[in-house]
This record gives structure tokens, sequence and C-alpha cells, in this order.
């Protein structure tokens, strides 16, 4: 090998080296940037843009409706509270009075009248899973676990009405359905729904089964909670919300 | 005799080996033959990249069906939302690249070597994209235990 050979052999083996490790640190750097914005989302529920009510989410209120943990947050309630949501959620669309509740250790029954109502935690959240069991008694009508909810309008979804659940979106208040299916539904027994919204990819699973899978834009950062439309009674536990973090 | 054998999960980590393995050694063979100008040599860069690309498409679409058959963690779902989003542009470079080598076979001058290193310099980025894909999909199986039958929710819990 020649002198100018192996000039051209050490000048392209320091470019792909070069190259490589600039983008290993870009890619290092956009992750640590995501995580930052994910810690500053943590520290959002301090902030009163809560939107259609002008309910005051409270720091030390949210930390009572966590687990302990800024990664997960959890519906905390006891049969001795008089209000069982306010502790953990606030209402952007309906408010307590419509739906009634009886708490029995873990479990609650929600018994709907009839009017539309969405209750969320305080904290925004942009990637995240969420997680809850739900047995229907008579529940007609659908139950949806949002997320990246900005009004009533602009907000991501998993539904489920009786066997069939949609995964969508609704912008402007117009409404994209990315996938439905229907499922078997275990009328009898618990049904554990959990959604996750990770990047640009959103499911929906009953148990461990993948139901829907869809595709969409990244929104930003939104709450995350519970929607009912519909007459009638269900008995949920184990809402739960895990924040999805960079690495 | 089954095609997928029992301890697989599905297709897709038995087809993942082959577009690394091609992809790899077609690049590396790209850079051999910048001072050996053998015909035999340039032939068999192109199959590589071509079969490599192939194999990166059933990757692909192998992985698409696999993320819908099993259970992670919700962590999990973010590195495999990731992969499967690097897997996509993998596919969309080598996929072009490859066409585009194929096609000006004839017009890349072996003799001029700073085109041919400008070429290869573009495949560096194409090798890069597939890296950081494969880097995501080992984590999904070694850090996440995902595809591990019913160990991979439980192992990933166990990390948090």
């Amino acid at each position: 090998m020649n002198f100018k050979n192996s000039i051209f052999t050490i000048i392209f083996a320091i470019g792909t080296i070069l190259f490589y490790g600039a983008c290993s640190s870009s890619s290092k750097s956009d992750e640590q940037e995501s995580e930052e914005h994910s810690h500053d989302e943590g520290s959002d529920h301090t902030e009163t843009d809560v939107p259609m009510d002008d309910h005051d989410t409270d720091g030390q209120e949210d930390d009572e409706s966590s687990s302990g943990s800024g990664d997960e947050l959890v519906w905390i309630f006891s049969d001795s509270d008089d209000d069982i949501f306010s502790k953990s959620f606030h209402f952007v669309i309906g408010s307590a009075d419509d739906i009634d509740s009886t708490v029995s250790g873990d479990e609650v029954t929600l018994n709907s009248n009839g009017n539309p109502s969405t209750f969320v935690f305080h904290n925004k959240m942009g990637n995240v899973g969420v997680e809850i069991s739900y047995m229907l008694h008579g529940f007609k009508g659908e139950i949806k676990l949002v997320h990246h909810f900005k009004d009533a309008e602009n907000y991501e979804f998993v539904s489920v009405n009786g066997n069939q659940m949609n995964l969508g979106r609704i912008i402007n208040g117009e409404q994209n359905i990315f996938d439905q299916k229907s499922f078997e539904l275990e009328t009898s027994d618990w049904t554990q729904l959990r959604v996750s919204a990770a990047g640009s990819h959103y499911k929906g699973y009953i148990g461990s089964e993948t139901i829907t899978h869809g595709h969409g834009d990244e929104l930003d950062a939104g709450y995350v909670g519970m929607m009912i439309d519909g007459e009638g009674s269900f008995m949920v536990k184990d809402l739960k919300v895990t924040r999805m973090e960079s690495e | 005799m089954k095609f997928i054998p029992e301890w697989a999960p599905n297709i897709h980590p038995l087809i993942i080996h082959f577009p690394i393995a091609l992809l790899v050694v077609a690049v590396f063979l790209d850079v051999v033959s910048v001072w050996l100008k053998k015909d035999w040599l340039r032939n068999s860069t192109l199959m590589m990249y071509f079969f490599g690309t192939l194999g990166a498409i059933t990757a692909y679409f192998t992985g698409r069906i696999a993320a819908n058959s099993v259970n992670p963690s919700f962590q999990a779902e973010l590195t495999m939302s990731k992969h499967s989003d690097w897997a996509l542009y993998t596919v969309i470079f080598f996929s072009i690249y490859t066409i585009l080598r194929i096609v000006f076979k004839n017009k890349l001058n072996p003799e001029n070597r700073i085109i041919h290193l400008a070429v290869l310099a573009v495949t560096v980025f194409g090798l890069f994209l597939l890296v950081s894909t494969a880097d995501l999909g080992g984590k999904l199986v070694f850090k996440y235990g995902v595809g591990q039958f019913n160990h991979g929710l439980e192992n990933s819990l166990n990390l948090k």
C-alpha cells in the first residue's frame, strides 16, 4: 500500500469514528433532553392551567394521590372519604355529582346518571401507560381511558363499549380512529384494560393480549384519566398511571 | 416439524441476524474494494447490500407482527416504539441506497477513489441506523426480557 492509499485509509477511518461519535452523542443529548422534559412535566401539577374548570391543582394534594414515586400515579381512596375523586383527580367534563360511588375495600362501584363525565389526574404526562381493572354491572355505554388530554376537543383515548375496543384521538373535535377490534368480554370477572402511549405508537390491551395498535404524531403532554359516557354501574379497581421515561 | 423452534416466541429473532451480518460485511467489502479493484469483489458487495436489505425488510415486517404478540412492561413499550421507528428508518435508507448502487453500478468509476469514499461515508450513516436499531432490540430482550415468554413483564418490573 503506497503513501497516498495510507492517507485515504486514515482519513476514512477518522471520519467514520468522528461521524459515529457525533451521532451517538447527539442521540444521547436528545434522550437527556427528553428526560429533562419529562421531569419538568412532573412539576406541572403545581400549575393551575386546568381546562374547563377552576380546580386548584395543589402540589401537596398531588402527592397524596400518588404512590410515592413521581413516575407512577395510583388512585387511592377509602370508604371514609366523602369524595373519593378530589384527592386524586379533578373533573374536566361533568362533575362528581354525575357519578354515585360506593367503596368496598380496594374496589369502587361507579354509577353514572348518563351525563358524560371525565376526571383526570392532576399531573400532565407525555409517554404514558395506564391500567385499570373493571367489571360491568349492567353499564350501558362507553368507558374511555384518556391521555394527552388538553380539553374536551383534544385528547387521545382507548375506549371499551361492551366487547368493542376503539383506539384513537380527537383533535379540534374531530375523531380519528386508529384501530378498532372486538375482544372476548368476561362479564362475571374482572377485565384488565391497559393502554400504552409510547412515542408515535399507541396500544390497547385486554390482560396480556394486544387488541388495538395504532400510530400517530406525538402530541404535547396532557392529563390522564377516565371518561364515562353511559348509564348504569360498573366496578373498578387498580387504576394506575405509569410515566415512561427515556433512558 | 415446526418451522419456529419452541423456544422462540416468534420468527423475528431468527431473522434479525441476517441484515446485521450481511450489511456490516457489505460495508466492510465496500471499504476493501476501494483499494482492491476487482469486479468479483464489487459484485459480491452489491449482492451483500441486496440480500442484507431484503433481510432488513423481512425483519421489519416480522417485527411489526411480533410487537403485537408480546406483553412488555410500560417502560419497555417506549424502547419498543423507538426500536420500531429506527428499524423503519434503516429499511428506508438501505432500500434507497441499494437500489441506487445497483442502478448506478457502472457509473461508479472504481478508479475514482474520492467518489467511492464519499459514497462509503453515506453508508456509514446507514450503518449507524442499523447499529442503533440493533442496540434498542438488544435492550428489549436482555434488559426488559421482552419475548422471553412470561418472564418479560416480571423481569422488567423487578428492574424498576
